[in-house]
């Protein structure tokens, strides 16, 4: 008997030459380009450059309390799914997780919420990018008037760059988030280190509780969960990630602690309280009160922003694209969606499906231009309780996956649950707050989206549409991965 | 190893790799597929202890799950130092007749942080 046969499969053991996502470029990501998703789905610079204008408004005193609190749920939130990126690699994130604890009918509903929140973001940074380009040819000038055809061009050629980029496969958009990101931290190191020199010294106070409201504060918790949504990007490219269930959960972590950390650097470095400037001056005069070379510091800023903007949708279109991916290989959608690039194996045909979802919006949004930009705040509202119910659903199915395979804590279950029940009542929260603010389009946009669902889980389990294999088919350990014992009964010593 | 040698051993080595040997060991015995709670009850070993460290041994791919996602099989690196010891044991049989590297003789590729030499 050669050395081969001592690990040749045993007969009958459920492993097959490939799995469900047969086509895609398997485990050649390194650490660096999961990362790079992780924080590009987060926009780390852009919203740590935001978080003490935005807190400001909202909190005021105390305001890092609401980071520290938000911080503290979703880390809640990490942690449990960390349970399922250790244990399941798949392209569908989410929605593959919650199809392991919850079934078919929880993980269309996932599904659905993934679809919404991130097409949502997509075509938000899409329209983020158009709006900070022109402004960096005069950042420090007032808002430039741009004719929204102007500005459709410049969605549409962001649009094209970004699919461009993840058409040529997995490898090299890996690469360019990981540059873009590098870029913009970087950025962002320099004007945080710039601005603490300006100021002489790092306001201590804005650590204080002193003066601070509970419900504002509380307030301000909701509107860090906003900024630290979409941590979970990384999981999107397990199946192609070098070593998934390290990788994954590792950038997940980094992501979700970089982003709350840099939340409070920046809390640090400009006192909330001076907010009310960046409405009237522009963000360059809230970060350098002082400075006389505001231009180039502008400049800086906008390029942060627009930097964020672009590796954000190419994060969140690589997220969704993957989920179409999926779902056309679980039997949700048309098989033919599940179509890869023999070359770049890269899920091409799913990137097509969803470039309609992705660009249509941002051209709508744009094309309505300031009138009606409402709309986009309605939709990000939307987006929102859309994360939530995304979040709240997976954490539930944490424990019943756990119990499923037989590896369930009391302590993982508590995390759980507890995670579950707070992003469960920051839903009723916004739908409160939504509707008191009277938005009711984004109310009217989940109230649909439960009807997609309800309308989906027939056409699938009731009337057999797309032919369904297995909901939330994930990278199962295909003969390439083990190591099969053999028969010790007709077991051999090497001659 | 005899129980002085196990007792030696844990008095000097940190317990989470003897703990992390022991499971590998557990699962080589325990046939195609072994469920944690298995391999738990086998090694009277706590829960935690032994999710914890099956999912170490999953992160570094000594360790793989079952497509199923409830059991654990010996996973890829493992292979690879197998497919060394035999074809060492191979080597060994033609000494006298090669001194051509055993890997190169058996025509295997090393294992990931192995050097071939």
């Amino acid at each position: 008997m050669s050395v081969r046969d001592h690990t040749a499969p045993r007969p009958g053991l459920p492993i097959g030459v490939s799995n469900g996502l047969v086509g895609l470029d398997r485990r050649v990501l390194p650490f660096s380009s999961v990362l790079a998703q992780a924080a590009a789905g987060a926009m780390p610079a852009a919203m740590a450059l935001s978080t003490p204008s935005l807190l400001g408004r909202i909190v005021g005193p105390g305001a890092w309390l609401s980071v520290v609190i938000a911080g503290a749920v979703m880390w809640l939130v990490n942690l449990t799914l960390r349970q399922f990126s250790t244990r399941v690699a798949s392209s569908g994130s989410l929605f593959s997780f919650a199809a392991q604890g919850l079934g078919p009918a929880g993980a269309l509903a996932v599904a659905v919420c993934m679809l919404c929140a991130y097409g949502t973001l997509a075509s938000y940074g899409l329209v983020q990018s158009s709006e900070y380009l022109p402004r960096l040819l005069d950042p420090s000038g007032p808002r430039p008037s741009v004719d929204p055809l102007n500005s459709v061009l410049v969605v549409l050629m962001f649009a094209a760059l970004c699919f461009a980029i993840m058409a040529r496969g997995v490898r090299r958009a890996g690469r360019f988030t990981l540059s873009v990101e590098a870029i913009t931290l970087v950025l962002l190191a320099l004007l945080l280190g710039l601005s603490v020199i300006e100021r002489g010294s790092v306001d201590l106070q804005a650590l204080s509780v002193a003066g601070a409201d509970p419900g504002r504060v509380l307030s301000g918790v909701m509107a860090m969960f906003s900024v630290f949504f979409c941590i979970e990007c990384a999981a999107s490219l397990s199946a192609e990630s070098a070593q998934p269930f390290k990788s994954v959960p590792r950038a997940t972590s980094i992501a979700t602690a970089a982003m709350v950390s840099l939340c409070l650097a920046s809390l640090l470095v400009a006192a909330p309280q001076s907010a009310g400037d960046a409405g009237q001056h522009g963000a360059e005069h809230f970060w350098f009160p002082e400075a006389e070379h505001h231009s180039l510091l502008a400049f800086a800023i906008v390029l942060v922003r627009l930097l964020c903007n672009l590796g954000s949708v190419l994060a969140v279109w690589t997220c969704l694209s993957r989920l179409v991916f999926t779902c056309a290989r679980s039997g949700l959608l048309p098989a033919r969606w599940g179509g890869t690039d023999p070359s770049v194996r890269t899920p091409v045909a799913a990137l097509v499906v969803t470039a309609p979802f992705v660009v249509g919006p941002a051209v709508v949004l744009t094309l309505a231009s300031s009138d009606v930009r409402w709309a986009e705040h309605q939709v990000l509202g939307a987006s929102n309780i859309a994360f939530f119910l995304m979040y709240a659903m997976t954490c539930l199915a944490a424990p019943l996956f756990l119990r499923r395979i037989g590896e369930d804590l009391w302590s993982t279950t508590a995390i759980a649950v507890i995670a579950s029940a707070v992003t469960s009542a920051a839903i009723v929260w916004t739908v409160v707050d939504e509707w008191r603010g009277g938005r009711v389009l984004s109310l009217a946009t989940i109230a649909v989206l439960s009807v997609v669902v309800a309308g989906w889980r027939f056409a699938v389990l009731h009337r057999g549409r797309f032919g369904l294999t297995a909901i939330g088919t994930h990278d199962a350990t295909i003969l390439s991965d083990v190591h099969v014992p053999a028969d010790p009964v007709t077991r051999e010593k090497p001659a | 190893m005899t129980g002085a040698d196990e007792r030696h051993f844990r008095g000097r080595q940190p317990g989470a790799v003897n703990h992390a040997l022991e499971i590998l060991g557990a699962i080589a015995r325990g046939g195609p597929v072994v469920t944690a709670r298995e391999i738990s009850a086998m090694l009277h070993m706590s829960k935690a202890t032994t999710y914890r460290i099956l999912s170490h041994l999953v992160q570094e791919e000594y360790v793989v799950r079952s497509p199923d996602l409830t059991g654990y099989l010996l996973g890829a690196r493992v292979v690879g130092f197998a497919e060394l010891v035999a074809a060492q044991s191979v080597g060994d049989t033609h000494q006298e007749e090669s001194t051509v590297p055993v890997t190169s003789s058996a025509g295997t590729k090393p294992p990931p942080g192995v050097d071939p030499a």
